[in-house]
């Protein structure tokens, strides 16, 4: 793993695009909850609780999820470029296996949602201490299905590109997929929500408004089953690369 | 006998109708320098691409250092395949730790820097991929194949996109990593490359094997002699070889008297010059021709 980890690092250490959104990322995010915690409502009909424990792990990680959006595309655009550049077809020649190809962006898949996680955890830490709340460990379970819900997304976006090849492409689909999904879902409609795509988003649903959705499974099953998509997706991806001539 | 570096047994791959590659074999011992040698999409670049691992083979194996098709036999194989593949973003040296990183090669910086100097990049190992010209490009792919030290090199037109300068440097690099007993392996359509490097060759035409052999037993493998003769009066000296049904004129210089005449293989020069004495005209000059690998190829592919 270490080996893989590092030969990824080789290549992401000088990419000015990863660095630049990642900055832009951990800039926009906390100030973001700043400047949305002086919006009146706040205090008038919520009383500042979402900025406070246990509500402030739900609310951060259901508005981070949103800028997931920024990573999964820096996903898309780093694995496309593997195959744009041919250098996917130089790292197999070189030496690494389909597996070790695959597991490579994996680990870098896995370590960039822990990062992010990690990140929004210490936000909502920030903001719940801030507003004067000590409960730290009330509601501290978000973390963890954000955790599974980040990964799941990035993990979709490489299984995207690694599909269509194409960035342009693969963006769109990506950026399009949950509405899609949603599309299909009207026709199957009892089982809309163990789609992938659902899975993910139903681990961290719309704070505030209750949405009055059914959910079938538990917050549990809901986050086994998203871990189960995560290792579909994977599969999937190798799957396709090993029929694939690179 | 040397060991068996590399065994093909009839290695098959189709694109939809095409048979790019056709049942092909073909054994490679430590220490060849082998040609493989075609015409454009005669089928080269997809056989190396299946013995390196990108491309799915249809039918057939091979077998690199009797160890089957394993991805760390790679590891031991410096391969230039069709195009430079770096990262454009990253300088030459960043790109070579990239390749060491995968290969396992250990140790420092040295051997990256012995490679670049090698193939004559060392000074421009701060600048970006994308900045270099392709010439710069396919040495530096060069210089990655050459990485560690690998048992084998695998060199698909390895002199593409270079400057004459750059090609006989190339082609010196190449004769010196043989000499020093490591096997290489050159796809090459040029054939003028395979004849000056190579110790063994393989042709191919349309995916399938016409003739493999050492270069020697391909050049030599014909039925017939090639002289080159010349003369003052050359319609006289093409009337008299015309007469005769055991020569024929192989090819005509448009620029100067000379011809290039096809007689029966132990055909010795002096009895070709008694031959044209007694006719009647004096040669002014007589050569037995050898014929390079080119015209042979040609032949070759011309038959079939």
């Amino acid at each position: 793993m270490n080996r893989l980890l590092t030969i990824e690092w080789l290549k992401l250490k000088h990419l000015s695009t990863l660095k630049v959104i990642l900055m832009v990322y951990a800039i926009l995010l906390p100030l973001i909850f700043y400047c949305l915690s002086l919006m009146p409502i706040y205090d008038q009909v919520y009383n500042h609780q979402i900025y406070q424990f246990p509500d402030v792990y739900h609310y951060v990680t259901y508005i981070s999820s949103f800028f997931n959006l920024l990573i999964g595309v820096i996903i898309v655009v780093f694995t496309c470029n593997e195959i744009k550049y041919k250098t996917q077809r130089q790292n197999l020649i070189d030496g690494l296996s389909k597996k070790e190809l695959v597991l490579s962006k994996f680990y870098v898949v896995a370590l960039l949602s822990i990062v992010i996680t990690l990140y929004t955890f210490l936000i909502a830490v920030l903001f719940g201490f801030s507003n004067g709340s000590t409960d730290v460990f009330n509601g501290i379970r978000y973390i963890g299905f954000y955790q599974i819900a980040t990964f799941g997304y990035f993990i979709f976006a490489f299984f995207l590109a690694n599909l269509l090849k194409n960035p342009a492409l693969s963006i769109v689909f990506y950026l399009l997929s949950t509405f899609l999904e949603g599309m299909t879902g009207l026709f199957a409609k009892d089982y809309s929500q163990f789609f992938p795509l659902s899975t993910f988003s139903t681990l961290i649903p719309m704070p505030l408004i209750p949405d009055g959705f059914e959910y079938a499974m538990t917050e549990m099953q809901r986050a086994s089953l998203g871990l189960f998509y995560v290792f579909v997706f994977l599969y999937v991806s190798y799957y396709i690369l090993t029929k694939r001539d690179v | 006998m040397n060991k068996r570096v590399l065994e093909i047994r009839n290695l098959s791959k189709n694109y939809k109708n095409i048979k790019a590659v056709s049942e092909l074999s073909l054994q490679v011992n430590e220490k060849m320098v082998y040609g493989i040698l075609g015409p454009n999409g005669s089928g080269k670049t997809t056989t190396l691409g299946m013995l390196l691992g990108v491309v799915n083979q249809n039918q057939g194996s091979y077998s690199w250092f009797e160890n089957g098709n394993k991805d760390e036999n790679r590891k031991r194989i410096g391969s230039l395949l069709e195009t430079p593949n770096f990262y454009p973003y990253l300088t030459a040296e960043q790109n070579l730790e990239i390749t060491a990183k995968i290969k396992e090669i250990d140790g420092d910086s040295s051997e990256i820097d012995r490679v670049l100097k090698m193939v004559d990049l060392y000074e421009r190992r701060d600048s970006k991929f994308k900045t270099f010209s392709l010439g710069m490009k396919q040495r530096l792919a060069i210089a990655s194949a050459l990485l560690g030290e690998p048992e084998v090199l695998v060199l698909d037109e390895p002199t593409n996109g270079l400057d004459p300068q750059g090609i006989a440097e190339i082609r010196d690099l190449i004769i010196d990593i043989g000499k020093k007993g490591k096997t290489i392996i050159i796809a090459s359509h040029i054939l003028d490359e395979i004849e000056k490097v190579c110790t063994h060759c393989a042709i191919l035409k349309n995916g399938k094997l016409l003739r493999t052999g050492t270069i020697d037993e391909i050049i030599g493998n014909q039925e017939s002699t090639l002289v080159k003769i010349g003369a003052e009066d050359k319609m006289l000296l093409a009337e008299i070889v015309n007469s005769n049904p055991e020569m024929t004129i192989y090819k005509q210089s448009a620029v100067n008297d000379l011809m290039i005449i096809s007689v029966s293989k132990n055909t010795k020069s002096d009895q070709i010059n008694r031959y044209f004495f007694d006719k009647g005209i004096v040669l002014n000059q007589l050569d037995v021709y050898n014929e390079s690998l080119e015209n042979q190829f040609l032949d070759i592919i011309r038959e079939s």
